[in-house]
């Protein structure tokens, strides 16, 4: 089974080369000034845990050799006219690591190797600007970003992000971001100090698995620790939990729009906006009965209740369930501003989302098997709120050549109308039921050193209400014009984490636990051109 | 015989005498044009004349040193007037006995366009204060500056250029205007500046936004980053930090380019003459090219590798001021070299913390016409040497493709919308 829309076929990705060809020559016939730029680098990360789920120990095997080709066009054709096109041709090595995850099940859906799900090469952004006069139109194949944090979306959903291939550690988030063919009306305003921003984006035009967040739940390299080597999608004619983009009131063909006004009063900068789109996090709408046990031959008779509730008592396509992003409505505000007597930017985003979908419960027979979550989903409203505090700080005794730029950035989600004993789960078949707040602490702290050649820095996060987080300290090189190296290490830690034997039992495994074993040591290499 | 011996001992000593008088008279002999002073020759000619002024009373301290240890050659080249614009100079001439320093805020009040000081006088305890302000706020720039191709290259005194990022900047003025209304808006904005970078790959679209405000107050930034896509607010703070990865700081541009009120104070150390580029070639640099020399046309493709070695040196008059940092700025002190006709900086020398000199700026500018027929005054290029460190950021402007004064440029082409729009 293969996921809608979402694989190339090889003479597709062939074609875009072509497309992108003959439109380079469109473009550079009518430009006035023309450029191509982009960048080819190897990417390499390693396993600094062993993962419990394979049979051999694979600490320090490879988990990824990848390949990318980046390829930019820009064609400026009038002074009111310009096109952009970007290309991206990625392949990976088929590791030995990557075979024993498909041996062991992952994207068995696919009935391919795990690497094929990695090798997706796509014209990332192809789009036409059309400026006239205070009026602006960018048509076409495109990314936009709200809200002002980069971590932990709250008003960036515009598009999902794509988190298969590496997840959350990925900084350069124009890499995971899903792009979306839009219209992308922005008008300026000078009298009132702001502009209006109106995106449509018709859903017929796009790729179903555009929308909301992708996440690896074909047992790859970045499933959820102890899922590597799963399926959750199930196999050839045994359709466990597929996607389905095409259910009411989650369905990817539905068009979405979003209007933002931005502007200015007293230095602070400001937005306010509305957004149509899908919940970022896939929900399971689980099956009413437990058929799927039939199909792998257990001796359960055929339309035994399962004790879930489907999404709007729909019936799945997939034997114990379907994957779907139910549409959401947010409302977003967001402020930011400098202090001159602190020295700092402060900047904040609150959102309020109507009806967030959540998967709940531990008592159906599914959730027994598959864990929490599987009762069924319900909406909730959220107010998600993020500040933040930008300072230059000038750290003397590290000998840097300008001052270092920290960052601290405190999240929180707060589920309106909460009651504990609904057990809404922080994500499917994890025990951790989500509480009426929940926050979370980052930092950044970046240098700079031999005129920026060498950029050694530290990110880390503590999930401050079910513990857990990150530390991922990293160091850039730049080596003359073209050369750019980059050695990262991403430590992981968690106040619980699913084993195979805790499945149905355990309650505390939250977001780091899902990245429990999954250590790495990641370095990358770039040709700039 | 006694009287023969007499007479030739006196004749050989009026000789000697006549002689040793010749020595200087013939060392101080007036070099041609196109003279260029060297480490090999600035010995030689040091005590020579140039438009009837030695070569080395129009040489600094640092210049010398420089010279004879850094690779820095100076072609001569006679001086050419600067003509100033009518409008700036009555403009300028309007402000005179209406513009003054508050000495509580120490704002200028009273000034609408041109400079605000064009009358400054040695014995004025504020004259260093005066011509600072005179840069500040009446530079010869035109309402509207867009540069649609610069660079910012980063040079290794021993290895050489090791990134040349390409980049875009539009300047626009909202007080302070010859063309139409002198003041834009309520008057609290100064201007704007956008700037952004077009190559190489990692940093196409990275760029910044900022508002200068007509007051002591800081200016607003933002900084677009295209890895994110999204704009990001700035600390106003940043005037004092470097731009990017460079040895310039946001304050370095241009030489100075801080609000005056910002630093602690001014000194006027004295007029004095040196050799400066007010007459520059142009372009310094085609970034179409690729040979090293027409690619690099004034930069000496030798170590130290940041000597504008072939441009127009000329005598220009000058104040020379120290202008006093403030507590915080990681110089202790820059001690500028403006021109006495017009506001311009040509040379400027900055002191750590401790006071030892740390970097030396020069910056080579030329005459234009704008769009419109405004005599403007154009960068064509410039350097900002860390001798501390053994490096530099040289500044290099396609000065064919820069535009003064274009007609329909308005303020909100120059903004926010405008940062994110040209980081796609």
């Amino acid at each position: 089974m293969k996921r809608n829309k979402r694989v190339f076929p090889a003479a597709r990705a062939a074609g875009i080369p072509v497309m992108l060809a003959a439109i380079s020559c469109l473009a550079h016939a009518q430009a006035t000034d023309f450029k191509v730029s982009g960048d080819v680098s190897e990417a390499v990360s390693m396993n600094m845990q062993d993962p419990p789920e394979t049979p051999k120990d694979d600490k320090h095997k490879l988990s990824m050799a990848r390949s990318t080709l980046h390829l930019n066009l820009d064609a400026t054709v009038s002074e009111n006219i310009s096109f952009v096109a970007k290309l991206r041709g990625v392949k990976e090595v088929n590791l030995g690591y990557l075979k024993d995850l498909t041996r062991l099940g992952a994207n068995s859906a696919d009935a391919a190797g795990v690497v094929d799900q990695y090798n997706r090469s796509e014209l990332r952004e192809a789009f036409f600007d059309f400026k006239h006069d205070l009026f602006q139109f960018r048509l076409g194949k495109q990314q936009v970003a709200w809200g002002e944090t980069d971590f932990f979306q709250s008003m960036d959903m515009v598009q999902g992000y794509d988190f298969t291939w590496r997840s959350f550690l990925e900084p350069d988030n124009q890499e995971l971001r899903k792009p979306l063919v839009m219209a992308n009306f922005t008008l300026q305003v000078p009298g009132a100090d702001g502009k209006m921003q109106v995106l449509l984006r018709p859903g017929k035009w796009n790729r179903n698995d555009s929308i909301g967040n992708t996440y690896d739940v074909f047992g790859g390299r970045w499933a959820n620790q102890p899922n590597k080597g799963v399926d959750f999608r199930g196999a050839p004619g045994l359709p466990i939990a597929p996607y389905n983009y095409r259910r009411t009131g989650a369905d990817a063909e539905d068009n979405t729009w979003g209007a933002r006004w931005s502007g200015s009063i007293q230095e602070i900068n400001y937005s306010l906006s509305y957004l149509k789109t899908f919940n970022t996090n896939p929900v399971i709408s689980p099956a009413a009965n437990l058929n799927f046990l039939s199909a792998v031959g257990a001796p359960v008779p055929l339309g035994t209740p399962s004790g879930s509730t489907p999404f709007n008592g729909t019936t799945p396509i997939g034997l114990a369930g379907e994957i779907i992003y139910p549409k959401i409505d947010l409302f977003g505000l967001t402020a930011s501003a400098y202090s001159a007597a602190l020295d700092t930017v402060f900047s904040g985003e609150v959102s309020y989302i109507r009806d967030y979908a959540y998967n709940y419960g531990y008592a159906s027979a599914l959730s027994g098997v598959f864990g929490p979550g599987f009762d069924g989903i319900k909406r909730k409203n959220l107010v998600k709120s993020m500040v933040r505090m930008d300072k230059n700080l000038a750290l003397a005794f590290l000998g840097a050549e300008k001052p270092a730029f920290f960052s601290v950035q405190l999240f929180d989600t707060w589920i309106k109308d909460f009651q504990a004993s609904e057990n809404l789960v922080q994500l499917l078949g994890f025990g951790q039921a989500s509480k009426q707040h929940s926050s979370l602490a980052t930092m950044i702290l970046g240098l700079s050193y031999a005129n920026g050649t060498v950029a050694p820095q530290l990110v880390a996060g503590h999930d401050l209400t079910y513990g857990g987080g990150f530390i991922v300290p990293s160091v850039s090189f730049q080596h003359g014009k073209n050369w750019r190296f980059k050695i990262e290490y991403d430590h992981f830690y968690n106040n619980g984490q699913r084993t195979a034997s805790n499945a149905a039992t355990e309650r505390d495994t939250a977001l780091f636990g899902y990245f429990a074993h999954n250590n790495q040591l990641y370095a990358k290499l770039t040709y700039q051109f | 015989m006694t009287t023969i011996t007499a007479r030739r001992a006196t004749l050989a000593a009026l000789v000697g005498i006549i002689a040793g008088m010749a020595v200087p008279v013939a060392l101080a002999g007036e070099v041609p044009e196109s003279t260029v002073i060297s480490a090999a020759n600035i010995d030689k000619i040091k005590h020579d004349t140039f438009e009837g002024k030695t070569i080395g009373s129009m040489l600094t301290e640092k210049m010398e040193w420089r010279i004879r240890n850094s690779g820095w050659k100076l072609p001569l080249f006679h001086s050419k007037e600067i003509v100033l614009d009518a409008k700036w100079v009555k403009a300028s001439q309007a402000n005179v006995g209406r513009a003054k320093i508050n000495p509580q805020t120490r704002q200028v009040e009273g000034w609408e366009a041109g400079q605000p000081f064009p009358n400054v006088e040695m014995s004025d305890p504020q004259v260093a204060e005066k011509v600072i302000w005179n840069w500040h706020l009446g530079q010869l720039k035109g309402d509207i500056a867009k540069v649609p191709v610069w660079t910012q290259m980063l040079v290794d005194g021993k290895k050489g250029i090791h990134a040349e990022p390409v980049a875009e900047f539009t300047r626009y003025a909202s007080k302070g205007r010859l063309s139409g209304k002198a003041t834009e808006g309520d008057g609290k904005e100064m201007g704007r500046q956008l700037l952004y970078f077009k190559e190489p790959t990692d940093m196409k679209g990275l760029g910044t936004f900022n508002i200068m405000y007509n007051s002591d107050q800081v200016n607003d930034a933002w900084v677009y980053i295209p890895a994110v896509r999204r704009v990001r607010r700035l600390s106003g703070g940043a005037w004092m930090d470097p731009i990017g990865s460079s040895d310039q700081l946001q304050d370095d541009l241009e030489i100075f380019n801080a609000r005056p009120s910002w630093y602690q104070g001014y000194k006027m150390l004295g007029k004095r003459w040196v050799l400066a580029v007010a007459n520059s070639k142009h372009p310094l640099w085609n970034p179409n090219a690729t040979k090293y020399a027409e690619r690099y046309i004034a930069l000496e493709n030798a170590a130290p590798f940041w000597n504008l070695n072939n441009d127009r040196f000329e005598p220009r008059e000058v104040y020379v001021i120290e202008a006093t940092t403030p507590n915080e700025h990681p110089y202790s002190k820059k001690i500028l070299y403006v021109d006495t006709k017009y506001p311009r900086i040509y040379y400027g020398e900055a002191y750590n913390r401790k006071g030892e000199f740390w970097k030396f700026m020069e910056f080579h500018s030329f005459p234009a016409k704008a769009e419109d027929g405004f005599l403007d005054v154009r960068t064509s290029g410039g350097a900002i040497i860390d001798f501390q460190r053994n490096h530099a950021t040289v500044f290099l402007v396609d000065t064919p493709t820069w535009k003064t004064n274009p007609a329909g440029v308005k303020a909100s082409d120059v903004s926010l919308n405008a940062l994110e729009a040209a980081g796609r």
